[in-house]
């Protein structure tokens, strides 16, 4: 009996030994010596990184808000105005304010990951310090999915305007 | 008032009268550590930290954030004729453009082939140059 549970012990600890689980991938020895010796330059890697997104940040949003308060909103309000129809493109207003402020939040959360990696004492801890790393691309991946959800609302105004103009133009000729 | 006159109404003033200065102090320090401690607050939970380029680290960037002074806004009055629709066909077109020229913040700059976070080369090339 006693040597049954020897050897399940022994089953057990040769599965669950000498490792350390971060997130779903399994870091050996190995890894987390590489990452010791490494992290320091993933570090100023990241500041590089660090910094170029927030320039993107900055100008992406001012590019996004310069879209929806000078352009997107004034032409809604003067379809409006003219007593035309078009609720698609007011949709489409709506979901691309509410897509930039999931942006916004998105990249938050994304930043502070970051930072926080950065500020990490990571040869101390390497564990956290790789797990900080994978939260880190998949909130970038977050940010990511924003940027491309907002090209295509962009697309679908530009399309549904083109349409919009073509209906009124042959139409009307335009709204005198 | 003589000097005597100014120690005994010294010495007739209560605990709080002697201490009022000091506390009007302390009071003022902790009431401007609050609301310093509130506005930080609000500048790091509402992602204006996020946008300020001035805090450090972002110096050799900070030069090229864009500052759009040149885009127009679109009248949103008026008739809806060609010339106008035409006009927003432009400004739009133009904003879109820029806008599509950017890869936002693709996978590959934190991806292991960009980090090389595992990399045991790495630790073999800072080997043999020491």
């Amino acid at each position: 009996m006693y040597k049954r549970l020897l050897i399940v012990c022994a089953v057990f600890l040769a599965f669950t030994g000498p490792v350390a689980r971060a997130e779903d991938f399994l870091l050996t020895d190995e890894h987390i010596a590489l990452i010791r010796t490494n992290c320091v330059s993933v570090q100023s890697a990241l500041q590089r990184i660090h910094a170029s997104d927030g320039l993107m940040r900055v100008n992406l949003g001012q590019r996004y808000e310069t879209i929806a308060t000078r352009l997107m909103a004034p032409m809604n309000s003067r379809i409006a105005l003219n007593r035309l129809d078009n609720v698609a493109m007011t949709q489409t207003t709506a979901d691309f304010n509410n897509v930039i402020r999931q942006f916004s939040t998105n990249y938050q959360q994304y930043e502070q990951t970051t930072l926080k990696a950065i500020e990490m004492n990571c040869v101390d801890q390497p564990v956290a310090f790789y797990d900080t790393i994978t939260l880190a691309r998949s909130h970038r991946a977050s940010v990511h999915d924003s940027v491309s959800t907002l090209s295509a609302l962009l697309k679908q105004y530009g399309t549904q305007f083109d349409a919009f103009k073509t209906q009124v133009l042959s139409t009307n000729g335009g709204v005198k | 008032m003589g000097i005597d006159e100014l120690r005994q109404d010294a010495i007739a003033m209560t605990r709080w009268e002697q201490h009022k200065f000091f506390v009007l102090i302390a009071g003022v320090i902790l009431l401007s550590t609050f609301l310093v401690s509130v506005a930080l607050s609000l500048y790091n939970s509402s992602g204006a930290a996020q946008l300020d380029l001035s805090r450090p680290g972002f110096q050799e960037v900070r030069k090229q954030a864009s500052r759009d002074t040149t885009t127009k806004t679109f009248p949103s009055t008026g008739t809806l004729d060609k010339a106008a629709l035409d006009n927003f066909s432009k400004l739009y077109s133009e904003q879109a453009a820029k806008v599509s020229q950017t890869q936002g913040f693709d996978a590959a700059a934190l991806s292991e082939e960009s980090l090389q976070l595992l990399n045991a080369d790495t630790t073999a090339n800072a080997q043999q140059v020491q």
